[in-house]
């Protein structure tokens, strides 16, 4: 180790405001260039900004309401979250998350449309992203005349417990040599909301 | 109450009015932040107060009794008695329960069977950070650097919330004027508060929650269901991660500290542009390791001495570095890693010195290969950091070396892209991006509005559902 200098204060490198800048707002004051305010304006400032963010992120903070557990705060949440929404619905201010949410791939709440993990040497198999009701699924003896270059196929299917649990078997899966696993799993299904 | 969550959004602008609002009156602000804080505390567990306080009192009783007495001996023992309980609470609540463990399993492997029985305290959140915190205090007292507090700012000086659950490490000399003096309430700097809040939301919710749910944890999960290059970028993914979690955190508590009206030090500068491990360990967790070098490198001797005294004090203070973070042999290792690595670079600079070679002006080519060596260097040493167990962290650094056969399937174009993004903005000056947030706070408050709204959701929009702890929380 050395001598190494002493925790520093934050060093305000900012630009100072011209004098024209000052004398055009003379009840404005400045750090380095940055305005500052009085606490009561930061206060509104804050409370402001959250607000809006409140509007703007309604259907997804609404959704984590209603999956969240039975209790004073998920009521309180909801009957602020609901009508919160329905406002941004109508004047579809919701529409600029939504539309962030499908660039991500997510659902329109948010939720991730599904979470592969492809394992190598497998042949990915070809899950829809919605899953579709009535496919059919094969079942195979994964274990029949399985071999290191001709490893059996495992998939292994779940919520986000799912996830949690399939990483473990996926590793002791495949220290067997002979295994190669698939996990899918999808987070924030909401099956278990608990109204 | 985690940073990034509503609860705490509206804890802190309750927090914030109260404050200010009793800002004029010294002692009802400083007890408002000593129930703020407690009360942040308290709602993980609100017997972790009791722990806050008692070593609050303990810190107080320690100081006021040295700064009485004029005998060196009896002060030292003073001291000595108060580090002993300070670090012996510290010990038992982050200790005991490796400690028990590793003494049973040697026990059995010699055929004795279990000699201690099972000890697992719950390990109170923070619990590192404001013992280090109390023990600078009392040091600082016996220096006679400081004149002791009285106990409503020691308590204050402790507990301050946005410090208390994972730093920086604020010295008494540096938090205790502040809470003596009257702060100026008309005049606040909310936006250069702001960014640190929204850069540190950015960094913590979207970069390191990404980085941790698409390639770190699945492959430290199950290292050999992965790819070498997997690994590989799982580790460097893992030094961005916990960068970005880490500092994320930081920056949030230093601007929530500025919105107070309290500055604190800087935490991080840059670290990933180090070109070797002492450059490194000035720029990372700036105040635990200026903690170490001033109460615990200096103390055993520093770098006064021949080259194994040096080797020694600097592997101590490095290995106990690692085990402050937590109990487990992979903490342990970690520390010694950089240890030794310190040490390396020590011997060569004093025996090149020694030798009377002048170190040459580096080349841009060789600034370059530095920072890349030691950046790797770092990314190895944070694959123990990371592992659950000494085993882990071996399976996951042998999957680098032996997975080349196997295909890679985490890595995507976005992922190579937030590592690299994250470490080429660390070779640019520091406060790129401050013209700007002079601009948009010299714009009308309605935009303003606007513009903290809309990157407010940008953030929770590209982050994930739901928030996971900071890593640094647990320590």
């Amino acid at each position: 180790m050395s001598e190494l200098p002493p925790g520093e204060d934050l060093a305000d490198e900012g630009l100072p405001p011209t004098p024209e800048e000052r004398s055009s707002h003379p009840s404005m004051h400045w750090q380095q260039g940055r305005r500052t305010l009085s606490w009561i304006r930061v206060l509104a400032l804050m409370v402001s900004i959250l607000a809006v963010w409140l509007v703007l992120d309604s259907s997804t903070l609404l959704h984590n309401a209603e999956v969240s557990p039975v209790g004073t705060r998920r009521s309180l949440s909801l009957a602020l979250l609901r009508p919160l929404a329905s406002f941004a619905n109508v004047v579809q201010i919701t529409e600029l998350e939504k539309g962030a949410n499908r660039a991500l791939g997510r659902n329109a709440d948010g939720a991730p449309q599904g979470h592969v993990l492809k394992t190598a040497g497998l042949t990915v198999s070809t899950l829809p992203k919605h899953h579709t009701p009535g496919v059919t699924t094969t079942t195979i003896d994964p274990l029949k005349g399985a071999s290191p270059t001709s490893p059996a196929r495992i998939l292994l299917v779940g919520d986000s417990l799912g996830l949690d649990l399939g990483g473990s078997l996926q590793n002791s899966l495949a220290s067997t040599g002979i295994v190669a696993a698939t996990l899918d799993g999808k987070e924030s299904t909401g099956l278990t909301r608990p109204d | 109450m985690l940073f990034p969550t509503i609860d705490f959004a509206i804890f802190f602008v309750l927090a914030f009015a109260l404050a200010w609002a009793l800002s004029p009156f010294p002692a009802p602000w400083k007890l408002s932040l000593l129930g703020l804080s407690y009360f942040f505390y308290g709602w993980w567990d609100p017997k972790f107060v009791l722990l806050i306080v008692a070593e609050t009192a303990l810190a107080h009783v320690g100081a006021r009794l040295m700064h009485r007495s004029e005998d060196p001996k009896h002060r030292k023992a003073i001291l000595i008695g108060t580090i002993a309980v300070l670090l012996g609470i510290l010990g038992y609540f982050k200790y005991a329960g490796f400690l028990t463990v590793n003494i049973d399993n040697l026990a059995r492997s010699l055929g004795l069977g279990n000699l201690l029985p099972l000890i697992q305290p719950t390990l109170p959140v923070a619990i590192s950070f404001f013992t280090f915190m109390a023990i600078s205090y009392v040091i600082d007292i016996y220096h006679r650097q400081l004149e002791p507090a009285t106990p409503l700012d020691l308590a204050v000086y402790l507990a301050f919330f946005p410090h208390l659950v994972a730093g920086p490490i604020v010295r008494g000399g540096e938090l205790l004027p502040q809470i003596r003096t009257r702060r100026d309430a008309r005049h606040i700097d909310y936006s250069r508060a702001g960014q640190l809040i929204l850069r540190g939301m950015f960094k913590k919710v979207v970069v390191s929650s990404y980085l941790a749910s698409h390639i770190v944890d699945p492959v430290f999960t199950s290292p050999k269901s992965h790819s070498a290059l997997d690994a590989l970028f799982a580790a460097w993914g893992y030094a961005v991660q916990i960068y970005c979690d880490f500092s994320g955190y930081t920056d949030i508590a230093i601007g929530l500290a500025l919105l107070l009206g309290i500055r604190f030090p800087v935490n991080f500068d840059q670290p990933y542009r180090a070109v070797n491990l002492q450059d490194f360990w000035r720029r990372w967790h700036i105040t635990l390791s200026r903690w170490l070098r001033d109460y615990l490198y200096i103390p055993l001797g520093g770098n006064r001495g021949s080259e194994s005294f040096v080797a020694r004090n600097i592997l101590i203070t490095m290995i106990l570095g690692g085990l402050w973070h937590g109990a487990n042999w992979t903490f342990l290792i970690w520390g010694g890693l950089h240890g030794v690595g310190q040490v390396v670079g020590h011997i060569r600079r004093t025996r090149r010195a020694a030798a009377g070679i002048i170190e040459p002006e580096p080349t841009r080519w060789r600034h370059i290969l530095s920072v890349f060596w030691t950046f790797q260097f770092v990314c190895l040493a944070w694959i123990f950091f990371r592992a659950t167990s000494v085993h882990n962290a071996f399976a996951v650094v042998s999957q680098i070396f032996t997975g080349w056969s196997v295909t890679s399937t985490l890595i995507s174009p976005l992922m190579i892209l937030t590592i690299a993004s994250v470490i080429a903005l660390q070779q640019l000056p520091a406060r790129l991006g401050d013209r700007l947030v002079v601009e948009i706070s010299n714009t009308r408050l309605w935009i303003q509005v606007g513009v903290g709204a809309l990157l407010l959701l940008a953030i929770t929009t590209l982050g994930p559902t739901g928030v996971a702890p900071f890593i640094y929380y647990r320590f």
